[in-house]
């Protein structure tokens, strides 16, 4: 009995230490947020030690299964946020103090930084999930094939034209 | 047969340029990446729509969140440990809204009954005290 407890601690303190900053980082690009980051990692993980049939093993199958739903349910909380703030009717104000919160520390925002936040933001949750999954977290397209679902002939595919649709804006912003 | 700087002049810009991003990420494998470096070499337009897509590429990369958090609070770090080693507790916790209400619920219909059992059962007690006086009535 003591022993299973001690199993299961052990399994816990592995798991959460070996994806704990991955989500994060991930979560935090998805959701602008690192409160809501947190909420939605803390929430990934108690549902994975709900769900998950087999043993508590950092493998490649755990981690798609946690991009997975942790992107899932990174895009619940910013429906829930977007029907909070047009309640609020202040949008504007709400983006700008978010991207200070990214730079807290820093006397300037990089206006180069803006323009990728500005253009990022403005792509699809699918599309941002996958310019971050291959640009941020560099991921293989294998790998974002097993977390997306998508083969990796689409994956290629749908990139190129996100980056080319990414491109256009830069440069417009850029003007 | 068609030889190969034949085959290779066949080459549009329009097949080369959908593949641009893979061969950046290398992605690609060796034959088809080889077929987009020598076109590269050649070709300025697909050379320009490269460059751009890499300008874009750095760009984003810049933009890189202020130190993440790397790790999760110990306060969230117990409530995952709570709900994993307690889950009928966590399970509670969660929807203690809904179990308080079936708990309040359940204990008034308990009162309610157990009020009207007694009271059923001093009726009958009543009815065995005064047998006489109530056929007296009728």
């Amino acid at each position: 009995m003591k022993n299973q407890k001690k199993d299961k601690e052990q399994a816990f303190e592995i798991i959460v230490s070996n994806y704990e900053a991955q989500l994060l980082r991930y979560v935090s690009r998805m959701v602008y947020n690192f409160d809501m980051a947190e909420d939605v990692v803390q929430e990934t993980f108690i549902k994975l030690f709900k769900k998950w049939k087999e043993d508590f093993v950092p493998s490649p199958q755990i981690s798609s299964w946690l991009y997975k739903v942790a992107h899932n349910k990174a895009i619940d909380m910013i429906r829930k946020e977007n029907r909070r703030i047009n309640h609020q009717k202040n949008k504007a104000e709400y983006d700008k103090i978010d991207l200070e919160v990214f730079y807290k520390g820093d006397n300037d925002i990089p206006e180069k930084a803006l323009d990728a936040a500005k253009v990022l933001n403005s792509l699809t949750p699918e599309e941002k999930q996958l310019v971050i999954l291959k640009v941020y977290e560099k991921k293989s397209y294998k790998e974002i094939s097993e977390i997306t679902n998508l083969s990796t002939g689409n994956i290629g595919f749908k990139l190129h034209h996100i980056m080319k649709k990414m491109a256009k804006k830069l440069q417009g912003e850029n003007k | 047969m068609k030889s190969q700087s034949q085959q290779k002049h066949i080459i549009k810009c329009s097949d080369i340029e959908p593949h641009l991003f893979d061969f950046i990420q290398h992605e690609l494998g060796q034959a088809q990446a080889t077929v987009i470096s020598e076109h590269l070499k050649k070709c300025e337009t697909c050379k320009k729509s490269l460059h751009e897509l890499q300008e874009s590429l750095k760009t984003l990369e810049d933009f890189g969140i202020n130190k993440p958090p790397e790790h999760l609070t110990d306060n969230r770090k117990k409530k995952i440990r709570f709900a994993y080693m307690h889950p009928f507790l966590n399970f509670c916790y969660i929807h203690h809204v809904v179990i308080s209400a079936i708990v309040v619920i359940t204990t008034l219909l308990a009162i309610i009954f157990m009020i009207r059992n007694t009271s059923l059962i001093k009726e009958k007690e009543d009815f065995k005290e005064y047998p006489v006086h109530l056929n007296l009535v009728r």
